[in-house]
């Protein structure tokens, strides 16, 4: 080790620098993060309450102005959503009548539900947590031990082994 | 105190942590229920199987060489001698003999090529060792399903063309050496004296051949090329016969191997074997550019009794086998940590 | 002496890149592959690795040889991808996640990588090498053990059953070819991910611009002799750690580039080939251990995939056996290497000993005139 790679006083400005790409790398992470996460929203056309909220009998649903999904009553079906902030118009087939909302999603979340019921009469809680019943995943793709014995030590391509570059297909 | 620090230090942490594991898996094996003479069995086993692999690599050490990661040019004559052997129809001791025999023109051959070769690249023969052996395999797994060899246990049941991925070598000269003079201690202890004889009676010749005028002459080359050179020795024709004795070892060492193990390996299986000989002889104290007899023996069954101890301790005690793992980190540590000791690289 | 002696010293200066286009030219029309189809794939395959190619280009400048330790950026990337995928993180964002999940990781095993290689002078490739293998276990123990167990994973579909450990193939569904289709163009019947080239032009750019400044400056220095360097105040070791560090996060943003262009990532094993590929078109594109420029790093992913994608086929019309072609490739390519280490290293070496004996000999003569006067 010679001088220059001895201890080297840092310069104010240096450390600036540094302190501010430290600082704009946490604000890349969160942007992001926040804009590259996707939630799947289930659009739920059930009626809530005993009827004090009924479905729509046939609504027309289109998010952020996609290509609009059509539920009849007891309805569900799901859209997967990038971004927390998204428009919603719901249009009544029997009325014509269109409902405009703008819905936020919480960010630590991945399945979410919303009534859409709840959301044309403007109540609070339209979206909830949704839980899947089978959430444990299915049982395929086990073969873990003959995977990694197939590894041995210098982790070479073993014959007969699928290259990691696909052979053309056509 | 500061001598057994000294000795430490010089044997190097990595080698001594390594001990220390081995031992502790050795402790625990009866708490966790395996049995401990199953257990010197299968290490003793392992032992006589790899044991002429990690001898092969003394030689080049010697000279200079390095490591030879390009052991897989002697276990490709090896494979050849025994299918020839398997063609030819031999069995028994004139099965196992005739492989040697019949590997031998190989071996030499290759060693000869590969020695002129490294001769001309002094100072990255490790890695164009590498790659010359895993090239050499590839260039086999094509001959392996091209060339015309036609014992029906060999060759594939259907379309009756290339030899099988793996050949039991039953009919052939399984168990020859291992079981020559077996020794049965009980129902679980087995000790493969042939085996064990053999590699000691390998390593003995190794011994003595570098106290003859020409090992020393090879040893002299490989610790200092320029008084070597002086001296009117001839630094590239001493590495060449590192490296044929080393390629004929590799050949000898794979026909052991499988007389133990029951199964000729062809196509990609000699890829990997190098490494774990040159892992096992680092382990057993050797640098880059000195090893021993004692090396080779300490550092065999050290890895060895690694590779056996570890699944079965580990997977009793924990459920999961972790030995893959284990066995990346120890074998590959162990050569990163040799590559970056101090020595000189000879140009 | 001149016309003879040239031709000889073109035959070995490009002996590698000739040989490889003598075979492609006989392997692509035993293939019987159409040409639009050859195309394509070379279109695609550009953009899929030319990254991790270019990531080769500092080490060597730096005179590290070919950084085999790029296994360790690769793996970088693959624990970036999984922790993208376990947020669900998708698209492009998703990828970008991953690389500024990966970027640390890789700058600490680039520092970890460099620093070893310093003590490792004159082996820095082998020990490379051996280097990947073992954080290559570290990497296994990592995503096999700690994932679900220590480390929370809280997407239960890319764990095993067992509730640790991440499953043997990873996909990549949610991130899939988003940099590719971000913007390509269709011309003719080809598709061109214009994305994806326009991150490898910023790339060559970067590369272009870095060799001009103090630092590229300083490390061509170091890569030509390092004892000069060393006397000319070039903080060395440094200089050697930080092309190291450099190569790692670039072979970070490749492996990731890579993966999302195949689609999904086999776990454990995506990084295995990823300096075996890199450094075998590097070579085939005409470089050395000691010399690389960005054209060789373009012509030899084209020759070299080229040969990929039709020895195969040629294997399959040629002796009725796909296997054969597929050995073959990993024949040539393993091949490739060996031999363009050969070249050099007999290069140098006769350059070195022309050196010795010219030294000696102007002592001789010298010696000779002192005599006779």
């Amino acid at each position: 080790m010679n001088a220059t790679t001895a201890k080297r006083k840092l310069k104010p400005a240096d450390l600036a620098i540094r302190i501010g790409l430290v600082v704009l790398y946490f604000l890349l992470l969160a942007l992001v993060y926040t804009r590259g996460r996707t939630h799947t929203l289930l659009l739920d056309n059930k009626e809530l309450d005993g009827g004090r909220l009924p479905a729509f009998e046939d609504v027309l649903v289109s998010v952020n102005g996609a290509e609009p999904i059509e539920l009849y009553a007891e309805d569900r079906d799901l859209v997967t959503l990038k971004g927390q902030s998204h428009r919603i118009v719901l249009e009544s087939a029997a009325d014509g009548r269109k409902i405009e909302k703008r819905i936020t999603l919480p960010i630590g979340e991945d399945m979410l539900l919303l009534s859409l019921p709840k959301l044309a009469a403007g109540e609070e809680g339209a979206i909830e947590v949704f839980v899947p019943l089978d959430a444990a995943p299915p049982a395929e793709d086990e073969a873990l031990p003959e995977e990694l014995g197939a590894t041995e030590m210098p982790a070479e391509p073993a014959p007969g082994a699928a290259p990691s570059e696909a052979p053309p297909a056509q | 105190m500061p001598d057994l620090k000294q000795t430490v230090a010089e044997f190097g942490w990595p080698r001594v942590i390594i001990f220390l594991f081995l031992v502790a898996l050795f402790v625990l094996a009866p708490f966790v229920g395996v049995r401990l003479d199953d257990s010197l069995t299968n290490v003793l086993n392992r032992f006589g199987q790899n044991a002429v692999f990690v001898l092969a690599m003394v030689p080049m050490i010697q000279s200079g060489c390095g490591l030879n990661f390009g052991l897989s040019l002697g276990i490709i004559a090896g494979l050849l001698g025994g299918i020839l052997s398997g063609q030819l129809g031999l069995a028994g001791a004139a099965g196992f003999f005739g492989a040697i025999a019949l590997a031998s023109p190989f071996a030499v051959l290759l060693g000869l090529g590969y020695g002129k070769l490294l001769n001309k690249v002094k100072g990255e023969e490790m890695t164009i060792a590498m790659y010359v052996g895993f090239a050499s395999v590839m260039f086999m797994c094509i001959m392996w399903l091209v060339l015309p060899f036609s014992n029906p246990t060999m060759i594939w049941g259907y379309g009756g063309k290339g030899l099988r991925t793996t050949i039991s070598v039953e009919k052939f000269y399984r168990g020859v050496l291992n079981n020559f003079l077996m020794i049965k201690a009980g129902e679980h202890l087995r000790i493969p004296t042939g085996t064990l004889l053999f590699d000691a009676l390998c390593a003995y010749l190794m011994w003595g051949f570098l106290k003859t005028r020409t090992g020393t002459a090879v040893t002299a080359v490989g610790s200092n090329p320029d008084y070597a050179r002086a001296s009117g020795l001839s630094v590239d024709r001493m590495r060449t016969v590192s490296v044929v004795i080393s390629t004929f070892l590799g050949a000898v060492g794979i026909l052991v191997y499988q007389q133990s193990y029951g199964f000729m390996q062809l196509y990609g299986a000699p890829l990997q074997m190098p490494f774990a000989a040159v892992a096992a002889i680092l382990i057993g104290g050797a640098s880059v550019n000195k090893a021993s007899m004692l090396n080779v023996i300490l550092g065999t069954f050290l890895f060895q009794g690694l590779l056996t101890m570890t699944p079965s301790v580990i997977n009793a005690a924990l459920q999961t086998d972790m030995s893959e793992v284990v066995r990346l980190i120890v074998s590959n540590g162990i050569i990163v940590y040799a590559l970056t000791r101090k020595t000189r690289v000879a140009k | 002496m001149s016309g003879k002696l040239d031709l000889k010293r073109f035959l070995s200066g490009n002996a590698v890149i000739l040989v490889f286009v003598l075979i492609s030219a006989a392997a692509i029309p035993a293939s019987k592959l159409s040409g639009t189809y050859i195309v394509q794939e070379m279109l695609t395959r550009i953009g899929r690795n030319s990254f991790l190619v270019l990531a080769l280009l500092l080490p060597i400048y730096a005179g590290m040889g070919l950084n085999f330790g790029m296994t360790l950026g690769a793996m970088a990337g693959q624990l970036g991808l999984i922790c993208a995928v376990n947020w669900g993180i998708t698209g492009v964002e998703g990828l970008a996640f991953a690389a500024l999940i990966g970027m640390p990781i890789s700058i600490a095993l680039g520092y970890v990588c460099g620093s070893i290689l310093n003590k490792a002078k004159g082996r820095e490739m082998v020990t490379g090498y051996m280097l990947g293998f073992f954080i290559n276990g570290v990497y296994q123990f990592t995503v096999l053990y700690f994932m679900g167990m220590v480390i929370p994973i809280r997407n239960a579909s890319i764990l095993l059953s067992r509730g640790f450990g991440i499953r043997n193939t990873l996909n990549l569904e949610s991130v899939r070819q988003s940099l590719d289709l971000l913007w390509s163009l269709k011309a003719g019947p080809y598709v061109l991910p214009m994305s994806t080239y326009l991150v490898l032009a910023a790339l060559c750019v970067f590369i272009v611009w870095f060799r001009r400044t103090k630092l590229g400056q300083d490390m061509r220095a170091v890569g030509f002799d390092m004892g000069v360097a060393e006397a000319a105040g070039i903080p060395v070791d440094r200089t050697r750690v930080i092309a190291i560090v450099i190569s790692t996060v670039l072979a970070c943003f490749g492996q990731i580039i890579f993966l999302q262009n195949m689609g999904n990532m086999a776990t454990y094993n995506a990084h295995d080939q990823t300096s075996f590929f890199a450094v075998a078109a590097l070579l085939v594109g005409g470089a050395s251990v000691k010399k690389a420029t960005i054209p060789n790093v373009f012509i030899g992913v084209v020759l070299l995939h080229v040969l990929f994608v039709v020895s195969p086929r040629a294997g399959q019309n040629l002796f009725g056996s796909a296997q054969i072609g597929e050995y073959f490739r990993q024949f040539i390519g393993y091949g490739v290497i060996a031999l363009s280490l050969v070249l050099y290293a007999t290069r140098e070496r006769r350059e070195a000993a022309a050196l010795r004996a010219s030294t000696y000999g102007a002592g001789r003569k010298a010696a000779a005139a002192g005599g006779s006067v």
